[in-house]
């Protein structure tokens, strides 16, 4: 059954329909939190909101503009996004109060993913260690540390325009090299 | 930049937008068309796929339980075998369907064991069981299909038979939504593809332009050496040679005048490049006066070409001045290079 039928399950409020996106997607959305928030409580917390959001607002999704997965790790970045600024300014305030140092990486239990997406994720990441380190350096800054080009560019040192450029081949180059995964997902 | 920014850069920009913004929602097309929608959907799913690049790890089974009772909670669902496994009950109630079937009743048997009782609607009552904690996951059970205890009435088998244009028809529909689907596919990966050429294009029109700007350019620089190799070789040209006058020993020029004394040519080597905020000046001596010609620079090395069709009445003299940055009404400065007689050819 595919990603879009089941939230059409869920939508007609099937939870069997939601466990089931859950055990499809949970352990990548997983790693998509806890490496934008550092935290495993924050992020299994975020996980969860995910899906309660899905729950609730599965008639939000729009299978035109994107797929299943596509709209859930853009949903889990921004929530995640948003706690990490949150904490920031927490964090100011209680220092280090409560600090949970962040869980240390750990491979996947067998079966967590299937073979599918274990490739997917192998030929994600041969394409994204092949980008330039300038360029995978900016894209990452923009996607996991939400930061504006404007922020990158302070950052690095570097003007607005040369981000920019480098933001755009890295898009580019990563369009043209994943055609076939993301065909697979229109 | 912007100037060359194509729809794509425009849709990427839109997607490093919708990251700043945070918003969670897919790109927005930059324009409405089919090309901006499908670029928008590509460059969405490219950065779905950049999370794909980390290594998954499980969540704790406790997360997903507190999901699915929070879940029960909202929707009033109390029914919590349905999704989330349970351990086996103790006592005389079986495990649900025993070995290798659904860990509760299917739909069908759901109802045939309900036949007397009427249809229930909205939330189900909670079965009269202790609370369950948080179990360990145990393994899916798979669903096994029913299998018949007895072979198929005459009836039945009627009815299969009677059936098989309808399961002709759902296959052939079948078929032609794949069809269809990987048509749109198709057709979406065209529209890229197109996109992609008028891009090109634009950057071959682009370079052809900026050839044939160099093309009249080469061209009227070969009028403009005509034109000087036609004076210098005119039988009764004037050649006035222009030496230093003091301190740079090392410039020299040449002025060619054309028998109507009006259209002149001028070489000259060995001038350094002028100061900063100052330039060369060119001056007319002649009956009405000393004439501005016009300013010029030189570079290290460069010998600079000079010549016009005009040149004043009856003129005498010429020499070269450093004056301020845009030249001056007259000169103000000793000149640096003079002419240094007149030798008519003719």
């Amino acid at each position: 059954m595919t990603d879009a039928v089941l939230v059409r399950r869920v939508l007609e409020r099937n939870p069997e329909a939601l466990a089931e996106l859950y055990d499809r997607h949970a352990p990548a959305l997983l790693a998509l939190a806890r490496r934008i928030l550092g935290r495993t409580s924050d992020a299994e917390e975020v996980l969860q909101e995910v899906f309660l959001h899905l729950w609730n607002n599965a008639g939000r999704y729009d299978p035109a503009r994107s797929s299943v997965s596509t709209w859930l790790v853009l949903v889990v970045r921004s929530r995640s996004i948003d706690r990490l600024r949150s904490r920031k300014v927490v964090d100011r305030v209680h220092e280090a109060a409560h600090l949970e140092s962040p869980a240390p990486e750990h491979a996947s239990p067998d079966g967590v993913e299937s073979v599918f997406i274990r490739e997917r994720r192998q030929r994600v990441k041969a394409e994204m260690d092949l980008l330039p380190a300038e360029q995978k350096q900016v894209l990452e800054m923009a996607f996991y540390q939400g930061l504006s080009q404007t922020e990158i560019a302070g950052l690095v040192g570097l003007p607005l325009g040369t981000v920019k450029t480098r933001t755009l081949l890295a898009m580019k180059k990563l369009r043209s090299a994943l055609r076939s995964e993301i065909r697979e997902l229109l | 930049m912007k100037q060359d920014l194509t729809l794509e850069d425009h849709t990427i920009l839109a997607a490093l937008e919708a990251l700043e913004g945070g918003t969670g929602e897919p790109v927005t097309p930059h324009e409405p068309s089919e090309t901006a929608e499908t670029l928008a959907r590509l460059y969405t799913e490219v950065l779905g796929l950049v999370a794909c690049d980390l290594e998954p790890s499980a969540p704790r089974p406790e997360t997903r339980s507190q999901l699915l009772a929070a879940v029960a909670r909202e929707s009033g669902i109390h029914a919590q075998p349905v999704v989330d496994p349970i351990p086996p009950l103790p006592g005389p109630l079986p495990r649900a369907g025993g070995e290798g079937a659904p860990s509760r009743p299917m739909p069908s048997q759901e109802s045939e064991s309900q036949t007397a009782k009427p249809r229930e609607t909205g939330p189900r009552p909670v079965p009269a069981v202790r609370p369950v904690p948080v179990p360990a996951p145990l393994p899916r059970v798979a669903v096994a299909p029913a299998v018949p205890a007895a072979p198929p009435s005459r009836s039945a088998a009627a009815s299969r038979r009677g059936s098989w244009p309808l399961a002709l028809a759902a296959s052939v529909a079948l078929v032609l939504a794949g069809l269809s689907g990987w048509l749109v596919q198709q057709r979406a990966e065209q529209e890229v593809t197109i996109e992609s050429l008028r891009s090109e294009l634009a950057g071959e029109r682009r370079k052809a332009e900026k050839a044939l700007a160099e093309a009249v350019e080469a061209r009227q620089g070969v009028e403009r050496m005509r034109s000087s190799f036609a004076l210098v070789t005119a039988p009764a040209v004037t050649i006035s040679p222009l030496r230093p006058v003091e301190g740079l020993g090392l410039a020299r020029g040449t002025l060619f005048v054309a028998p109507d004394h009006q259209h002149w040519y001028m070489a000259l080597h060995g001038l350094p490049p002028a100061a900063a905020g100052r330039d060369y000046q060119l001056w007319w001596v002649a009956d009405e006066g000393t004439v501005s010609g016009g300013t010029f620079d030189t570079r290290p090395g460069e010998t600079l070409e000079l010549s016009s069709e005009t040149m004043p009445a009856n003129t005498r003299d010429v020499m070269i001045t450093l004056e301020t940055d845009g030249g001056a009404a007259a000169p103000s400065s000793p000149a640096i290079l003079r002419a240094a007689g007149v030798y008519d050819l003719s």
